[in-house]
């Protein structure tokens, strides 16, 4: 079977983020961010929320361009899907197709979300491919799920050798390299519960 | 609104002229409708699911629809936030059981008086319109009395045979839902999270089985005219919060926003009647 020709920057349907077009060549960095729920009570509840940079299907062309959509990930357990089609779902298996159609001039996003809840230990980038088909070309596209703890409250300490970090403190005051679950800390101004 | 909507609107808002030296006569007994029932299958981290919710919103922006539909949204799932484990969460254990029980696997998702199975939410009017056309075969009284300070619920469900035999094998289920919770939503299309969404007739508790009642296990009347009825009686308090957010007053629930929904459905877990009213029940 030949392979289908790649869409190119100029092809109907683009991929964007942020407003730019997205090259097949970078992976595309999807970023969860940790948000602290205050409960009013000294406690702090922290969700993890994916999405930001949330990356967009744009048909460029004049007419509606019709998709078909697939996700190849090894990480499926850890991610769920609610683009191109109005329901939302945990991948039920490594691979996934889902078709749809964007009418003229218009974006639908991917909305693919990892699930980083499980706390540091998930932390890891989850790596999906995702393969655009539409007017007989195809494109694969490389995306990074990542957990990224800037995005919440922005860098507060630099180190010596100028990388950025979030420097962790007990109720002491006291600088901490390793949290254990249960115990309440503060990190960028914030106090957080160690799940 | 779809075509098949607009007819049927029509066909329930038909009436008789009534001369004028003929009005205000007898009273004339209520007639009972059908009522439908809609179970949407929801979650706070789900994006598309204000999409159902929009649409049940404006269909009930009819009167007609607003009177003889009844949605109630049940959180459950991977795409809900566990009301167990964290305080805002409006998922609660039965919303998780219903959820198993349907097979839920992608939100949101419906069901339409239990006829036909789970549906996306774009199959939801044409289906809400064909159950309105039939005629009840039960109706259902509720007479709900809640007493704020106690925070005791006292209930009476009456279920009534419109058509004879209709009871048989039938089952009553009983819930209390809540509306007007401000909390967490992702919004579709790209939207992002709203923190103070208004959730409306959330499912927050169960009060009988999961599937309802035995209805033959319930004491039976039988009118004069032969019409059977049963009824199903309960004393419940109602808590300060659903889950974890009892222990925080932020996300308390508010029983003046919560009410009770009854139906009863058939030997094939078809619902063939549901009505509502609020905590404190209806004037007379």
């Amino acid at each position: 079977m030949m392979a289908a020709a790649a869409f190119g920057a100029n092809a109907q349907v683009v991929l964007t983020q942020n407003g730019n077009v997205c090259s097949p060549d970078e992976p595309v960095v999807i970023k969860a961010v940790e948000e602290a729920i205050d409960l009013g009570d000294g406690q702090y509840f922290y969700i993890v929320e994916c999405g930001m940079g949330d990356p967009k299907l744009l048909n460029q062309g004049s007419s509606t361009a019709n998709i078909k959509v697939t996700l190849d990930t090894e990480d499926y357990k850890n991610i769920q899907w609610c683009g191109i089609t109005e329901q939302c779902m945990p991948m039920p298996s490594k691979t996934e197709m889902r078709q749809g159609s964007i009418a003229a001039g218009k974006t639908i996003p991917i909305e693919v979300h990892g699930s980083f809840a499980g706390g540091p230990e998930s932390y890891a980038t989850y790596v999906v491919k995702m393969t655009v088909e539409t007017g007989g070309k195809s494109e694969v596209y490389t995306l990074h799920l990542v957990y990224d703890e800037t995005c919440t409250a922005g860098i507060s300490h630099v180190t010596a050798d100028g990388t950025a970090s979030h420097v962790v403190y007990d109720l002491s005051g006291r600088i901490v390299n390793h949290t254990v679950p249960g115990h309440v800390y503060i990190r960028d101004g914030k106090k957080f519960l160690q799940r | 609104m779809s075509l098949m909507a607009a007819f049927a609107l029509t066909a329930l808002t038909a009436c008789d002229t009534v001369e004028e030296n003929e009005r205000w006569g007898e009273k004339v007994p209520v007639e009972f409708r059908k009522k439908v029932l809609v179970e949407d299958f929801t979650g706070q981290n789900c994006p598309n699911c204000p999409l159902a919710t929009n649409l049940l919103k404006n269909l009930m922006t009819s009167p007609i629809i607003a009177e003889h539909v009844i949605p109630v949204s049940i959180h459950g799932g991977s795409m809900a936030f566990d009301g167990e484990k964290i305080p805002f969460g409006l998922a609660t254990k039965a919303g998780a059981e219903y959820n198993a029980k349907w097979n839920v696997a992608a939100w949101p998702s419906g069901l339409v008086d239990r006829k036909g199975g789970l549906q996306e939410y774009t199959a939801w009017t044409n289906s809400i319109v064909d159950r309105l056309a039939l005629t009840p075969q039960v109706n259902i009284d509720i007479r709900s009395s809640y007493n704020a300070e106690t925070r005791r619920l006292d209930l009476n469900v009456n279920a009534i045979e419109a058509v004879a035999g209709a009871l048989e094998d039938a089952h009553l289920t009983v819930w209390i839902v809540e509306s007007g919770i401000v909390s967490r939503q992702q919004l579709p299309n790209g939207g992002g999270l709203d923190a103070n969404y208004e959730h409306n007739h959330v499912l927050r508790d169960c009060l009988t089985e999961l599937m309802g009642d035995a209805v033959d296990a319930l004491p039976v009347a039988v009118a004069e005219d032969g019409v059977r009825s049963v009824a199903w009686s309960k004393t419940y308090e109602v808590p300060l919060g659903y889950g974890l957010a009892a222990k925080y007053p932020a996300y308390y629930c508010k029983p003046e926003n919560m009410g009770v929904v009854a139906f009863v459905t058939d030997k094939d877990g078809v619902v063939m009647q549901v009505e509502e009213t609020p905590l404190s029940g209806t004037e007379e």
